[in-house]
């Protein structure tokens, strides 16, 4: 069924090889395994990317300052770079979800390090947050960016027989979970989220339009009373959520299905407070 | 939510002003791009992630699978049209 040669990614990823008797069947585990590092690896380079992104669109425009063309040639060129990193994390979240690799733990470790490198555009401004507001330290959001990463891809190099037991619940558990999930997140977003984004996107017509929703929408989610259940709710969101994802990382996945975890991770990691 | 947090807790109020200031964009300088994923990607991601919920929710309740789809990658779609219309705005652009 595995065959060594077969160089496809999902033939790569779903061999499970762990002989040691042949140079071919070596290489096919190394090569798995380097694999299983490459979102992290594309997380790591993000930041360095980006610099560089910076750097060379000022050295055409002839100044950091942005106005006229060059605001929207940066802003192509930043969500290009951050799209790529996404779409090679999904590509290999979607191929480890696949049935081949269900029941296995590296598959397993690596595909929530695809998840997490998924969200790496906004994981590294949470990064970036951290290290200026709370360290007071911006210069340190880079370096700790790239010792987290190294750590996460060593995560995925370890011997799969080190990997952690993933928690059990059951199926009346689970079903509990996802209708509070879904009762907390549509409080949330009748509270929170819907106001917020039509108030953003009024902003559109112009600043002061946006500024008047902002204050009508205001008095309902800071209110003294709202502001602290909505919290408690996006706290209890990120909690039910990341126990309804780690299930899911030992499930086969479709397309959507791959879609919603990861976007699942991309929500917790802009809820988090960092 | 750092940023907010502790921007709030400093007394500056986090809105539109604060957030477009000096020059009505949120990108200040070509050194720092960012920003411009973080926002554009967020609400993408949280619409997304409502449209796959709602598409287990319709499963569930045996609607085809064909019908659930749609629904959700339209929603998606919705959600990228919307989230650009944000990030337009965020950058000085406006119809009045």
């Amino acid at each position: 069924m595995n065959r060594p040669r077969e160089l496809s990614l999902s033939a790569i990823i779903a061999s499970k090889d762990a002989g040691t008797a042949s140079l071919l069947r070596l290489s096919a585990v190394s090569l798995r395994r380097l694999c299983l590092v490459v979102p992290a690896l594309c997380a790591m380079a993000y930041p360095p990317l980006l610099s560089l992104l910076s750097s060379g669109l000022v050295l055409v425009h002839g100044s950091a300052s942005p106005n006229g063309v060059i605001v929207w040639v940066s802003v192509i060129a930043s969500l290009t770079l951050a799209l790529a990193v996404m779409l090679v994390s999904f590509v290999f979240g979607l191929a480890l979800g696949s049935p081949h690799v269900r029941d296995d733990p590296e598959g397993g470790r690596a595909r929530s390090i695809a998840h997490l490198a998924f969200a790496t555009p906004t994981l590294y401004v949470g990064f970036g947050n951290v290290a200026y507001y709370v360290l007071q330290a911006p210069s340190a959001a880079p370096i700790a960016w790239l010792i987290f990463w190294a750590l996460v891809a060593m995560i995925a190099l370890l011997d799969p027989r080190s990997s952690p037991i993933a928690a059990a619940m059951t199926p009346i558990g689970h079903r509990r979970l996802v209708l509070a999930h879904g009762v907390s997140a549509s409080a949330i977003l009748l509270l929170f989220i819907g106001p917020h984004i039509v108030n953003h996107a009024a902003g559109f017509w112009n600043g002061q339009v946006h500024i008047a929703i902002m204050n009508v929408v205001r008095r309902v989610y800071r209110n003294d009373i709202v502001q602290p259940v909505l919290l408690a709710l996006i706290g209890s969101q990120i909690l039910s959520g990341t126990a309804l994802v780690w299930r899911r990382m030992r499930m086969p996945s479709d397309f959507l299905g791959t879609v919603q975890t990861m976007s699942a991770v991309f929500v917790g990691v802009i809820s988090w407070p960092i | 939510m750092t940023a907010v947090f502790a921007t709030r807790h400093a007394g500056t109020d986090t809105n539109w002003i604060w957030l477009t200031r000096p020059n009505d964009s949120m990108l200040v300088s070509l050194s720092n791009l960012r920003l411009i994923a973080h926002y554009w990607l967020g609400p993408i991601s949280i619409i997304t992630h409502v449209a796959c919920g709602l598409r287990m929710v319709l499963l569930q309740r045996d609607i085809s699978p064909a019908t659930t789809n749609l629904i959700a990658l339209a929603l998606i779609t919705a959600g990228i049209v919307t989230s650009s219309i944000i990030l337009a705005a965020l950058l000085n652009v406006h119809i009045a």
